[in-house]
C-alpha cells in the first residue's frame, strides 16, 4: 500500500533517483531461452528417432542425422550455460531462502541435460522440460510475475511456463 | 538546516537490504553524525547520486564506502569521499510489498 502510494506520487512528481551501482549491471535474465533450447532438444530427439526408424538410409539421411545430433548437443550446452548464469548471477540469498529447492533443482537440470546430450531418449528430454519449467516458475515468482502454462505454438507442441506480463 | 527526503533506488548494489525499485527516506543536517556501518547518500563525481554503506574513515578524514551486494562497485572504484559529498543518511527503506526496514 505504502509503496503503491509512493509509486503513484513518483509517477506524478518524480522523486530523485539514487543509484545503487553494481559492476555488472546488465540484469537481463529470462528463462525462455532455456525453455526454447529444451524444446529444440525434444524436437531433434523426435527427428532422430524418426530417422533411425528408416530401414535404408541415404547419404543425405546420414548427414541429417549428424546435423541433428550436433544441434541436440549444442542446445544441451545452451541449457546448462543459461541455467548456470541465472542461478549464479541472478539468484541471491533472498531468492534461495524463498525457494530452498533451487540448488537441488539446478543440479538435477545439469545431470538431466547431460543425459539428454548423451542419449537419444525422449523420456529424458521430457523430464528436462519439466525441470526447466519448474525453474522458470521459480524465477518468475521471485520477480513477482504471474505465470500461465500453454502449449508452445510449434513442434513439439508441449506445455511451457510463460510469464503473464500483462498483469505486471 | 534539517532536511528530510525520499529517493527512489535504482540498482541492486545494496541488496538484500535495499533493492532496485525500493523507496528510501533520508535526512540530512549540519550536525549529522557520520558513523561506520550506516548507509549514506552521496554525490559522486562519476556516478551521480548514490547510496552506499560507510566502511571506514581514513587518517586524512576521507570516507570510504561500499555496497552490500558482492556485485557492488568496489570501495576502490568509488574512491575517497569528502564530508561535503555526503548529503544524507538513509533512515529506512520501503520495499515493493510496503515492508519497512529501519537501517
Amino acid at each position: 500500500m505504502l509503496h503503491k502510494i509512493l509509486h503513484s506520487i513518483d509517477k506524478k512528481f518524480t522523486f530523485n533517483v539514487s543509484k545503487a551501482h553494481c559492476d555488472i549491471p546488465c540484469k537481463i535474465y529470462d528463462p525462455i531461452e532455456i525453455q526454447v533450447a529444451v524444446l529444440t532438444i525434444i524436437r531433434t530427439t523426435d527427428l532422430l528417432i524418426e530417422l533411425n526408424g528408416k530401414e535404408t538410409k541415404t547419404p543425405n539421411d546420414n548427414a541429417q542425422f549428424s546435423r541433428l545430433v550436433a544441434q541436440k548437443e549444442e542446445h544441451g550446452i545452451k541449457v546448462k550455460e543459461s541455467v548456470r548464469v541465472i542461478w549464479g548471477d541472478y539468484f541471491k540469498a533472498p531468492q534461495f531462502e524463498k525457494f530452498p529447492e533451487t540448488h537441488d533443482l539446478v543440479h538435477k537440470i545439469m545431470l538431466t541435460a547431460s543425459k539428454a546430450k548423451q542419449n537419444i531418449d525422449k523420456d529424458v528430454s521430457l523430464e528436462l522440460l519439466s525441470l526447466v519449467n519448474r525453474f522458470a516458475e521459480i524465477f518468475w515468482d521471485t520477480k513477482g510475475v504471474n505465470i500461465y502454462k500453454a502449449k508452445c505454438p510449434y513442434p513439439p507442441a508441449l506445455e511451457v511456463v510463460y510469464p503473464d506480463l500483462k498483469e505486471s | 538546516m534539517f532536511k528530510l527526503g525520499i529517493d527512489k533506488i535504482l540498482g541492486d548494489s545494496m541488496s538484500p537490504n535495499i533493492k532496485d525499485g525500493n523507496f528510501v527516506i533520508f535526512f540530512s543536517s549540519r550536525k549529522m553524525k557520520i558513523t561506520p556501518s550506516k548507509i549514506y547518500r552521496l554525490s559522486h563525481p562519476e556516478f551521480g547520486s548514490i547510496i552506499k554503506r560507510l566502511s571506514f574513515e581514513d587518517a586524512d578524514g576521507n570516507f570510504w564506502f561500499k555496497g552490500d551486494s558482492p556485485d557492488s562497485t568496489s570501495l576502490k572504484k568509488i574512491g575517497a569521499i569528502t564530508k561535503e559529498q555526503i548529503n544524507g543518511r538513509i533512515l529506512l527503506a520501503i520495499d515493493s510489498k510496503s515492508c519497512i526496514t529501519f537501517l
